[in-house]
């Protein structure tokens, strides 16, 4: 049996649990304090329509007395951290698919469903005050739509042979890994249901969509096949963005974050062990138009100098001298236990010294301690967004500013 | 309404392994005695281990903190009740 763990109103609670006068409120917690978007609201906000993505302005449109509060990263990654060791303690296997969200395979644990996922609910209602929702099911797709049956502090487990019955209760706009292009798509086809799909024949959608029609006709039945993960698969890229503090809109000013940017990526790759030829650039223009370009170079690298002179060079040919709004650098087309931080071009330069210094220095002292002095002039520095790829553990596990 | 302060506190705490359990601080020469640990966790700042907490003496909220390296306590901020 599956279970899908997925926290309630995740940020927004854990603000409500650690400040009683928020406690009963409308909140809404939002990123850093500039460009600031809804991440989460409470339910109490949600019932004035309050959703995420909303600006704060949006969100104080719907709701007049809605409390702001600036996301603190660090409580949530903490909390995360350690609702995720309990949950090593019922079963090893456990994949964590988002900060808020865990799929745990018991079978072969003798715990009933029922009970673990009481044991769940109560270790994160005691020790941190807020509540989950948890689905069971013969599988992760299952698992994951019966946790959202229920919410919040729900439980809702689906037997092996009640699966149909079970899908058949949503519309496919509604299933889990079908997003709006995918259900536009199907919509156009007069398709709406998992029956309708389910009708049109495995066959068929094999036609249509390729192996991703088997995949497709699968959830109309309500199978999945891919299990829990519990390796991590190995990484395919490293990469970091900043959405600026206020566009920017000339070369100077892309520099600085260029080269924290490249940094953050380098750093990351050290720490990891990896090297990589291609340099990736994303650029996005306060249109929300995003654009990236790519280029490989002839050598394996993770170092900070190599990582940026080629993101300049890539920035150059991408720019449309238009005001930026976010900034990216990511490394990819990478090779493990491979740290490479020099060159031929670089004889004579120590740079395995100075990167062996910051590092020392910067895990002594924490992140950004020691830093290239151009950085100093970024008015941002360092990512305060959780990426959807953050882990608890492992890899992709990344220290995050706190949003204020 | 929040205000973010961070000066050093003098602390009453209770070291029994864990978190350390704060039981008393000192503000403006006062001792306010803290009532309910809201709310705790942990970061790290490179090999410094921080203890957060949000406390509360019935009335008003704050965060307060620990610095393990630098055998600190902090007054990080206040919520005063409106």
């Amino acid at each position: 049996m599956i279970l899908c763990m997925d926290m309630d109103a995740f940020f927004a609670s854990v603000e409500q649990a650690s400040n009683p006068s928020l406690r009963g409120k409308p909140i809404a917690v939002v990123g850093a304090k500039e460009r600031t978007v809804v991440v989460t609201s409470s339910y109490e906000a949600r019932r004035y329509g309050v959703k995420t993505g909303m600006s704060k302005y949006e969100a104080l449109k719907v709701c007049p007395f809605l409390t702001i509060v600036n996301a603190r990263n660090r409580k949530y990654t903490y909390v995360s951290k350690e609702i995720s060791s309990f949950l090593h303690k019922i079963t090893p296997h456990v994949e964590p698919y988002s900060i808020d969200e865990s799929f745990l395979d018991i079978s072969g644990t003798g715990i009933a469903p029922q009970d673990a996922a009481y044991m769940i609910k109560s270790f994160v209602k005691k020790n941190f005050g807020i509540t989950c929702s948890i689905g069971a099911g013969p599988n992760k797709f299952i698992a994951k739509m019966a946790s959202g049956i229920k919410k919040p502090d729900g439980y809702y487990c689906v037997e092996k042979d009640k699966v149909i019955e079970f899908v058949d209760m949503f519309r496919l706009k509604d299933f889990w890994g079908i997003g709006r292009r995918l259900t536009k798509r199907f919509a156009d086809m007069g398709v709406f249901t998992p029956a309708d799909l389910r009708a049109m024949g495995r066959d068929r959608l094999v036609e249509i969509f390729g192996v991703n029609g088997d995949h497709l006709y699968g959830l109309a039945c309500g199978e999945y096949i891919s299990g829990v993960k519990t390796e991590e698969e190995p990484m395919k890229s490293i990469g970091h963005s900043l959405t600026l503090p206020e566009n920017i809109s000339t070369r100077e000013e892309a520099e600085g974050y260029l080269l924290q940017l490249s940094d953050m990526v380098s750093s990351r790759a050290r720490r990891l062990r990896y090297s990589g030829k291609t340099i990736t650039v994303t650029i996005r223009y306060p249109d929300m138009g995003t654009f990236s370009q790519a280029h490989t170079i002839p050598f394996f690298t993770s170092a900070t100098h190599h990582i940026y002179a080629e993101a300049l060079t890539v920035f150059d040919k991408l720019w449309t001298g238009n005001s930026i709004r976010l900034l990216g650098v990511c490394i990819s087309n990478l090779v493990p236990e491979c740290v490479t931080l020099y060159n031929i071009e670089d004889s004579g330069k120590n740079w395995e010294g100075l990167y062996s210094a910051m590092d020392e220095i910067n895990t002594k002292y924490g992140e950004r301690t020691l830093q290239f002095g151009s950085v100093l002039n970024c008015r941002r520095k360092g990512s305060s967004v959780i990426s959807p790829a953050w882990r608890p553990s492992g890899d992709r596990h990344v220290n995050i500013i706190d949003g204020n | 309404m929040i205000l973010n302060i961070h000066e050093k506190i003098r602390v009453g705490a209770v070291f029994d392994g864990g978190f350390p359990k704060p039981v008393w601080f000192g503000l403006h020469g006062e001792k306010v005695l803290i009532k309910e640990v809201c709310y705790k966790w942990k970061e790290r700042e490179g090999t410094d281990v921080i203890y957060k907490f949000t406390v509360t003496d019935g009335f008003n909220i704050f965060e307060i903190m620990f610095s393990s390296m630098e055998v600190c306590w902090y007054l990080v901020a206040m919520d005063e009740a409106s």
